[in-house]
């Protein structure tokens, strides 16, 4: 009815909810049914991945990282010249903005549909040391673990920034 | 009236006004006589203060107090602009003809240390035991404040 | 009766606690946001207020010096919870005066898309809110529930369900997936199949109407001379919307008539919430229609190093609460100079709060924040 009418049946109104399917997901026996696909939207912004044979090393995921999450590193076993460092992200200070994928030059650097990324600690550590285990796990370096569910992908051809 | 009268009227008397773009224009006042012109601004239908903010000019060792001021029958902003020394910054207050002026000038005065005489009440608004220099202040190191007193590090070692 | 022989009463004459501070503070559950007041109390009726703000400062305007032009834009969603489109806006409307840019058409449409869209889940907080104030709970989980419906359109669209970054100086980052029109122009209708139930559950409630009318009221100079803007300022009767005096986006070319109402009391301001969220859906719909093709960004160079040119302007947008505005100084460099923000809540939550507040009682309180639209983040920075 229009706004301002009145009716004598109005709190009888409210019975047709209890015949409806409720609004919340039993995740993870349910899944989202929202879009074409199960899960989440095909540009979710998740755990990153890189494809370490793609990965020349230039650094421009370090510089334009708005808060300083990215760090170049030498994996163990390679020689140290500029084409083999990888970047390394920690992801307590990553606010998942992706623009580090935006202007990566040889699209090796992507954004998976992942969001579960959970570490658990043993039960024999004490306080301080606890917290710098889950520390060094934060700190990830993306393999190509990620790759078969790839969400955000673009790359510095597409001129997603200038 | 439209954007050409309006800046034949302000430099008719004694202001520096010029066009930034459509709709609005910048006016640079002097720091003994801008309230007689506020009053005047307020009387031609200028009737909404939206903000005064300061800015720290540090190589010309100079404070700057903006007022912006906007008119709903002749839709122009005005960004005025009041210059004084970063020595000794003391300024009038504007209370009287706008109450909002208040809330506005303690922020001003508790980030900047910039006086307002005639404001009653400049006790602080968002910080609390706040001991060092006022914060917004180009002097102030926000990287040194970090280190000693919270005692964090930047990702990756010193740059 | 004479009361005054009663001796409960005589005794509580000399009582020294009848006057007592009240912390109605950061933590409440009548609150929105993290602010607070204290309360001069005599009694159950209010003397005096004192503010109790700055819970939520994180510093943004200094943050923002240190940072170039376009790594600013993940810090500035952040300033306003509920709301954070047009904070982006905002910020890429002043550089973009400063460096005398013009946008495509496309990337104007689709910035009033995600303006009205941002919109809608602000106002679907501010509806629940203003019945969970009073005890009615009811609403509160069916507008949650249907906000949740536009941040998964959000989520299609950007990739981030509350802080989406989808807006850079020039234009929007990435253009519309295939079959989104479509689905939002469905969602759109569902939203405004529900809104008979929110009218008979709340606006209709005779026990709401008492409560609400001839609380705080606001006339309509007052409204004009202290600052007040948004649904606060139509409330009282004035006609006056950014969106017709100084049109941005695409608003030149949506119509549309600026709603008002007489009284500027509680119930006028809830009322107007009301018909402002039908008339957001109304131009998401006729902006899905008249969409062009084209690009969706301006070519402005390697972004990451941008250097803007020297100067200053001021850029500000309506939004679901009132006016943003931004204030930005350049200085030629790589990071800009100064950058100011200026929220909508500062002359309610602070100025009318020290002339409406005193001789109202306890039970209003939280209600009158409801209805006025006072969101802590956005005068906290």
């Amino acid at each position: 009815m229009a706004l301002g009418e009145k009716s004598i049946s109005s709190p009888l109104s409210a019975i047709k909810n209890l015949f409806k399917k409720p609004v919340t997901v039993r995740y993870p026996n349910e899944e989202l049914e929202v879009y074409s696909e199960k899960g989440v939207s095909e540009r979710f912004r998740g755990v990153h991945s890189n494809d370490m044979a793609k990965c020349i090393g230039c650094g421009s995921c370090e510089r334009i990282c708005p808060v300083n999450a990215i760090v170049m590193t030498l994996p163990e076993g390679s020689e140290d010249t500029r084409k083999q460092y990888r970047p390394k992200i920690d992801y307590g200070r990553c606010c998942f903005c992706a623009f580090c994928v935006d202007v990566c030059p040889t699209v090796s650097l992507k954004m998976s549909k992942e969001y579960d990324f959970t570490s658990a600690a043993p039960m024999k550590l004490r306080d301080g040391e606890e917290v710098k285990f889950v520390m060094d796990e934060f700190n990830y370096l993306p393999t190509d673990k990620y790759d078969d569910n790839p969400g955000y992908v673009t790359g510095k051809k597409k001129k997603v920034l200038g | 009236m439209n954007i050409t009268e309006l800046l034949k009227d302000l430099n008719s008397r004694g202001l520096e006004a010029e066009k930034i773009c459509d709709g609005e224009i910048k006016v640079i006042a002097n720091k003994d006589n801008f309230i007689t012109h506020l009053h005047y601004l307020q009387s031609i239908n200028y009737e909404h203060l939206a903000n005064i903010n300061g800015v720290d000019y540090i190589d010309e060792n100079e404070f700057e107090v903006v007022y912006q001021i906007y008119s709903y029958t002749d839709k122009i902003h005005i960004i005025f602009k009041v210059r004084i020394p970063r020595e000794k910054p003391v300024i009038q207050s504007i209370v009287d003809l706008w109450e909002q002026a208040q809330f506005y000038e303690r922020e001003v005065h508790e980030f900047y240390g910039i006086h307002f005489e005639g404001n009653k009440d400049l006790s602080p608004l968002f910080l609390e035991d706040w001991m060092d220099l006022p914060p917004l202040r180009k002097d102030f190191d926000t990287e040194r404040f970090s280190e000693i007193v919270m005692g964090s590090m930047r990702n990756g070692g010193k740059k | 009766m004479n009361f005054d022989s009663y001796t409960l009463t005589k005794i509580a004459k000399n009582d020294k606690y009848t006057t007592y501070d009240l912390f109605f503070g950061p933590n409440h559950p009548g609150m929105n946001g993290n602010f607070g007041y204290v309360l001069d109390m005599v009694g159950t009726e209010i003397n005096n207020v004192r503010i109790n703000a700055g819970q939520l400062h994180r510093g943004f305007e200094k943050l923002m010096e240190r940072r170039g032009w376009v790594q600013n834009l993940t810090l500035v969603p952040r300033i306003c919870v509920m709301d954070p489109d047009p904070n982006e806006v905002t910020y890429c409307m002043a550089v973009e005066k400063i460096m005398n840019v013009e946008i495509p058409e496309r990337a104007k449409y689709l910035r009033t898309i995600t303006l009205e869209m941002s919109r809608l889940t602000s106002l679907l907080i501010s509806i629940g809110g203003a019945g969970a104030s009073l005890g009615l709970y009811t609403i509160m989980h069916w507008t949650m529930a249907d906000r949740d419906k536009v941040l998964d359109m959000f989520e299609w669209l950007t990739g981030g369900r509350v802080y989406h970054i989808y807006n850079i100086p020039g234009g929007v980052r990435r253009d519309t997936p295939k079959g989104f029109l479509e689905k939002l122009y469905e969602t759109m209708e569902y939203l405004e199949s529900r809104l008979p139930d929110y009218d008979s559950l709340l606006f209709e409630n005779p026990i709401i109407h008492k409560r609400l009318k001839g609380l705080g009221p606001v006339t309509k100079e007052e409204a004009r001379k202290t600052g007040l803007s948004g649904p606060n300022l139509r409330a009282s009767g004035n006609a006056l919307d950014i969106r017709k005096d100084a049109p941005y986006a695409a608003y030149s070319e949506l119509e549309f008539d600026i709603i008002t109402q007489e009284e500027g009391d509680a119930f006028a301001r809830a009322l107007q919430m009301r018909l402002e969220y039908e008339q957001a859906i109304d131009l998401i719909k006729q902006a899905i229609k008249k969409m062009p093709e084209g690009d969706v960004h301006a070519n402005l160079g390697n972004l990451g190093m941008l250097k803007v040119n020297p100067g200053e302007a001021y850029a500000k947008v309506e939004s679901s609460k009132g006016e943003f505005g931004y204030y930005i100084v350049s200085k030629g460099e790589k990071k800009p100079y100064r950058v100011s923000v200026r929220g909508p809540s500062l002359p309610a939550g602070f100025l009318w709060a020290t002339k409406h507040l005193p001789k109202m009682k306890i039970d209003d309180v939280a209600v009158w924040m409801g209805t006025f639209g006072i969101c802590a983040p956005d005068f906290d920075k």
